[in-house]
């Protein structure tokens, strides 16, 4: 059933119409003298903003209703050919895609990002430049349903740098601020909002360009080898896997363009640009974290993934599988890495930034995983493929809990102007309408059931022990240590930020902050909290919606062009739920464990501050080191920007001693020496008779010889 | 239309001059207004030619003038040499970007040159040097090309003597002068070459040069030596270092100009010369070569732009590292490099052109030498807006970020690296995309400096400049944009020719 094939154009077509719209209507009411007129005129600005990410929202959900009352979605060429490089050959086309994939994506990337853009209607209220901040949210959320919905790598390509473009623009929002401390040195003491933002954004824009570069490599060479970039050509005739194989390019194709996603989801060896995005309003970082940017690089993952298991498993290239073990491990390294750094960080925003690129690892390393797995004979004639579902399912959910996250840490930041944990404190009671939120949020992110973080990263633990027992590969097992490991950790700095803010005594800022407002914490609106308790809400039933949303999103025909039926994909967790809390996967059991193993002694250290964590990190040296060690995030940081001023430093060295010093002295040589030369040469002119005459003499007798010898 | 349309452009834009000068000894605003108006009515002749190139067919030659026009004997063979315009869709579209970006260049200079002195000879030198560039593309003739390639060289040496910074502006502009005269020297030969061996009814024209027949040791030196020519022009590492002198100190408005689309003249002809004529692509071993200094060229200038701590140094070396891209397309002796080179001709021109020119206005706006040194700079872009929105623009379409301009071309030039069978063309694309990375790395480090971080109490006062200046640059960024959306715009022409050349059918 198709309710309005339009609908596909339409939810990134408005987004991007808003985006002038908006600030036209701010551009117009600027011009206005202050007054009542202006301020309506404002109003209508943003709540048009809001409106168009509402708009894209609505069309979004009914492409949903398409897709799950039809069978698998479709595709629709809009032009045959966008542009043509080559008369008559090569076209590039322009076309929408409805699949479950791109529209799960694109409902909850303009749902939530709604959602934030209501929020954000509060939260930036009197902020003089907000034309910028529309026109750059409405792009945002516009560049990132049209990513999703493209039907081909390189129409998705430029809904990517388009992302990129405005996650730049949005970070360096505040462009003009700046701390005292030298931007280079962030790693001496760590700062977010207010940071140097200019040099912020400009720092995830060249890390993710790294990773883009690497990404259009390897679109150029599928182009080359496939002849098409189109998604559902690629998928129904697998001879351009043959032909890159035989080429010899097949693994160094699939790792390109798995490192545009290493770059965009701030993955290891490229993680160390997001830390600092959080220099952009909350609002931003929300966006980025939550609905864009960073689930593109998943995106692409997933969206590669049945090219790559298909030439896996079907075609047989063995090769193949060290793809898969590429995109777990490093997965399973970020997870467990930014997990660590995520414990001793101690801005909010900072802390939900690790554990941002700390649960994107997970996502990697369910599809990863996933991917090693073989499709599985259910003795019904049809095969499962496992592990296709754990990697999107777990991006839908954390754009559920991480968008509320931050909104939470929006409010409370807002109303009490710090943002380092320690400064806050006991605001329980005062924050209600936060609080509550913020823990479910809190605890989704941790996987505490029945939330929905619980269900998802449940079926990525599933599937790596599936890995593991079922197939035997020491992989599995090598997965899921780290995703246990940085689970652990993940509940251990939850609750560390829950009860830092939440619990515990008020600390002598937020008492001051209390005298400055008349004895009371200033309030949020009711744009401030309303979108915490939708997304609350969402995330609660998000994990019982889960079958429903696994039975959707599988609901592809990707792996059509297999030899075998392929049923659904079932991940174990299903079987959890149909055993009604069987004892069939031990990894239920394992999740409990892991809780209690990192939740019991973070309740005792940040919720009831039994024990003293800053006192014992105190009186030991070994775990001061450590704490140094985390704080400064490894050192990597440093270590980049060593090497990227060294390599300034080269540039400058190489400019002054080899350009002007070597190249360009080689024509003042030339042209001096043809000078000097010249000098020499004209005393031979003296002008004096006598001389001349000699010369002619001297001439005709060695002209004479020449020609007595010769003949 | 009246097959004149051709000549006439080009007469209006050589006798223009002479009336522009002696308004200029009356009244300067009698020269500037002269001087737009002359050009405007031979672009819109030039626009009218439109009709006959697409009469004619796409993928075929409209030309107008006389193939005998000078006519004589030397010893048994003939000597004719012709004057001729030819407009295809190869020409039509870089004579265009050149009339573009002439009249945005002659309009920024009645705000940029306001000040200073004898400015009816300026204009009257311009609009000879915009004859010039607009003849060396339509030349239909290898003697009339090279008088038209001089031609575009002398007026800017005049004018770089004259009005550029001072102390210096002499002594570089002499440099300038010779290393293109050399390379010149170097082209003028291989038209000796190619009518003695190739024209075997002594003509000039380019349609009667037929090399199949002849050697390959002697295709083999023509080759070099007008590539060593153009690549002068172009400023292919080793030869660049006249370059960031000559562009640096030039006044920004031909600075854009000779960044902006000189330099490119030299991208065209060797398309049109060494690719058609010559068939340089038959000899493999060249692939390699020009492929390697072609991705050298665009590294070293990347690295090089970012050590440079003078906007208009920066944006030169800059030129160079794109050069760099349109080398390599051309190198690589493929339909795909050869339509990218030719896009990326109209792109590096709308986004070079604007960055120069918003150099110019920070000149203009803050001082002279003030306004170009980076690290003085800082925080104007709440001063000056609409220069800071359209240095954005021009700065994400310079390092390849769709959906602009920059990136459609580039795209088809790295395709290009692969299509040309080059076992090293994976490695080879690689260090060019990666060179993008860099490209974005310099522009927007100059954006951060200038336009972003703190704002500066010395600024307070600084402004957008009046609309001569930064209408111009609007126009420009808009193109870049509707170009970047509609890469058929420009694609449609040049994928005609570039067919014809390589035999696609």
């Amino acid at each position: 059933m198709v309710l309005l094939k339009e609908a596909a154009i339409l939810n990134w077509a408005i987004p991007f119409a808003g985006a002038l719209i908006a600030p036209l209507i701010g551009f117009l009411a600027n011009k206005l003298k202050d007054g009542k007129a202006k301020n309506v005129l404002l109003g209508i600005r943003d709540w048009t903003a809001t409106a168009t990410a509402f708009l894209a929202f609505i069309f979004s959900i009914l492409l949903v209703v398409d897709v799950y009352t039809g069978d698998s979605g479709y595709e629709w060429i809009i032009a045959n050919y966008w542009f043509m490089p080559i008369q008559g050959q090569w076209a590039i086309q322009f076309g929408v895609l409805i699949d479950p994939l791109t529209v799960m994506i694109a409902s909850f990337a303009s749902g939530v990002g709604m959602l934030i853009m209501i929020f954000g209607v509060g939260y930036m209220k009197g902020d003089k430049h907000l034309n910028r901040y529309w026109f750059l949210m409405q792009l945002f959320i516009g560049g990132m349903v049209f990513l999703v919905m493209a039907n081909n790598f390189f129409q998705s390509f430029v809904g990517w740098e388009i992302v990129g473009f405005c996650s730049y623009a949005l970070i360096g929002y505040f462009f003009t601020k700046k701390n005292k401390q030298d931007p280079r040195e962030f790693t001496i003491k760590e700062e977010t909002e207010g940071d140097y933002n200019s040099h912020a954004g400009l720092k995830a824009f060249i890390t993710t360009r790294i990773g883009d570069v690497m990404m259009l490599t390897g679109i150029l060479i599928l182009f080359w080898f496939a002849k098409t970039v189109n998604y559902k050509e690629l998928m129904s005739d697998l001879t351009w896997i043959t032909t890159l194989k035989n080429n010899n390019v097949l693994l160094l194709t699939a790792l390109l363009i798995f490192g545009g996603s290493i770059g965009k989801s701030a993955q290891f060896p490229l993680q160390f640009w997001l830390p600092e995005a959080m220099a952009g309003p909350t609002t931003v970082s929300a966006l980025i974290h939550a609905a864009a940017m960073v689930k593109a690089g998943v995106y692409m993952v997933v969206r590669t993934f049945p090219m790559w298991y298909m030439g896996l498993h079907e075609l047989h290239y063995d090769i193949l599988q060290y793809y898969f073990i590429v995109v777990g491990m490093i997965g399973a390294f970020t997870a467990f890495m930014a997990a660590t750094m995520g414990m001793s960080a101690t801005e909010l925003k900072k802390i939900l930034a690790f554990s941002t690129i700390s649960q994107l690892g997970y996502m990697f390393l369910g599809l990863g995983a996933g991917g090693l797995i073989a499709p599985i004979d259910n003795g019904h004639g049809a095969f499962e493929v496992v592990g296709y579902f754990a990697g999107s399912f777990h991006m839908l959910s954390h754009a559920v809990f991480k968008a509320l996250l931050f909104l939470s840490a929006g409010a409370i930041i807002h109303t009490v102007h710090t943002k380092y944990v320690d400064e806050m404190g006991g605001l329980r009671k005062d924050m209600p309408k936060v609080f509550w939120p913020m823990l479910i949020g809190g605890l989704s992110l941790a996987g505490v059931p029945p939330l929905g973080g619980f269900f998802s990263k449940e079926s990525v633990f599933g599937v790596s022990w599936e890995l593991a027992t079922h197939e035997h590969n020491p992989m599995g097992w090598v997965f899921f240590t780290f995703a246990a490991v940085a689970a652990i950790m993940t509940i251990f700095y939850t609750i560390r930020f829950l009860g830092w803010s939440f619990f515990g005594e008020k600390t002598e800022h937020v008492k001051e902050v209390e005298k400055e407002n008349h004895g009371h914490l200033h309030k949020p609106g009711v744009t401030l909290w309303l979108p915490l308790w939708i997304l609350m809400a969402g995330t609660v039933v998000l994990g019982f919606l889960s079958p429903l949303v696994e039975n959707f999103v599988t609901k592809n025909n990707w792996f059509a062009a297999m030899s075998v039926t392929v049923e659904e994909t079932i991940v174990p967790y299903g079987h959890f739920l149909s055993h009604t809390f069987g004892f069939e996967p031990p990894t239920f059991w394992i999740t409990l464990g892991i809780l209690a193993a990192g939740g019991i002694p973070a309740i005792f250290f940040f919720m009831t501050r039994k024990w003293d964590s800053r006192a014992m990190i105190e009186k030991s040296k070994f775990l001061k080191g450590i704490n140094t060690f985390l704080y400064k995030r490894w050192y990597m940081n440093t270590a980049i920007y060593w090497c990227l001023r060294k390599f300034k430093r080269f540039a400058e060295l190489t400019y002054e001693y080899f350009d002007l010093k070597v190249i360009d002295r080689t024509n003042y040589v030339i042209a001096s020496g043809t000078m000097k030369t010249g000098e020499v040469v004209r005393k031979t002119q003296t002008g004096i008779l006598s001389v001349n005459f000699i010369y002619m003499l001297l001439g005709a007798i060695i002209l004479l010889a020449v020609l007595l010898f010769t003949i | 239309m009246f097959n004149f349309t051709l000549i006439i452009s080009i007469a209006i834009l050589l006798l223009a001059p002479i009336i522009v000068f002696f308004l200029g000894k009356w009244n300067d605003h009698a020269a500037k207004w002269s001087a737009f108006i002359f050009v405007l009515i031979s672009a819109v002749f030039f626009a009218l030619s439109l009709g006959d190139v697409l009469n004619d067919g796409l993928g075929n030659i409209h030309s107008e003038g006389w193939n005998k026009w000078i006519n004589f004997n030397l010893g048994s063979k003939n000597v004719t040499i012709g004057f001729k315009l030819i407009a295809d869709s190869l020409s039509f579209p870089i004579a265009a970007i050149i009339f573009i970006l002439s009249l945005a260049a002659v309009m920024y200079s009645f705000g940029y040159m306001k000040k200073e002195e004898n400015q009816g000879a300026y204009y009257a030198l311009l609009v000879l040097y915009i004859a010039g560039m607009v003849g060396v593309i339509l030349a239909g003739d290898l003697v009339q090309f090279y008088v038209f390639w001089e031609l575009m060289l002398i007026p800017s040496y005049f004018i770089i003597a004259k009005w550029g910074s001072k102390p210096n502006s002499v002594k570089i502009a002499f440099k300038y002068f010779m290393f293109t005269h050399v390379g010149a020297m170097a082209i003028l030969i291989g038209i000796g070459g190619l009518w003695a061996y190739g024209s075997a009814s002594g003509s000039f024209l380019i349609a009667n040069i037929n090399m199949t027949a002849v050697s390959k040791t002697v295709t083999l030196v023509l080759t070099i030596l007008f590539l060593l020519g153009f690549a002068v022009k172009m400023a292919i590492f080793p030869l660049h270092s006249w370059l960031p002198d000559t562009h640096g100190e030039a006044p920004t408005p031909i600075s854009a100009i000779l960044s902006g689309v000189m330099i490119e003249t030299a991208a065209y002809a060797i398309l049109r010369i060494c690719t058609d004529i010559l068939d340089m692509g038959s000899n493999v071993t060249f692939t390699w070569v020009l492929v390697g200094l072609a991705v050298f060229t665009m590294v070293y200038g990347g690295i090089m732009a970012l050590a440079q701590k003078d906007t208009k140094r920066l944006f030169a070396y800059s030129s160079i590292s794109q050069m760099g891209y349109i080398f390599f397309g051309l190198g690589t002796f493929t339909a795909f490099g050869a339509t990218g080179s030719m896009f990326h001709i109209v792109s590096h021109a709308l986004a070079k052109g604007t960055l120069f020119m918003v150099a110019g206005i920070l000149m203009t706006q803050i001082g002279h030498h003030k306004g170009r040194d980076i690290k003085q700079l800082g925080g104007l872009a709440y001063k000056m807006p609409i220069t800071a929105i359209v240095a954005l623009i021009a700065a994400l379409s310079l390092s390849g970020l769709p959906p602009l301009a920059g990136f459609m071309s580039e795209w088809i030039i790295f395709e290009g690296g692969l299509a040309s069978g080059n076992p090293l063309g994976i490695i080879a694309i690689f260090m060019a995309v990666l060179s993008t990375a860099l490209t974005a790395t310099y522009t927007l480090l100059f954006m951060k400096n200038v336009f972003l971080g703190p704002e500066k109490e010395e600024f307070k006062d600084v402004k957008d400049p009046s609309p001569y200046m930064w209408a111009p640059l609007v126009v420009l960024a808009l193109l870049t944009f509707i170009i970047g959306i509609l890469p058929n715009s420009v694609l449609t022409f040049v994928t005609d020719a570039v067919a014809k050349i390589f035999g696609i059918t």
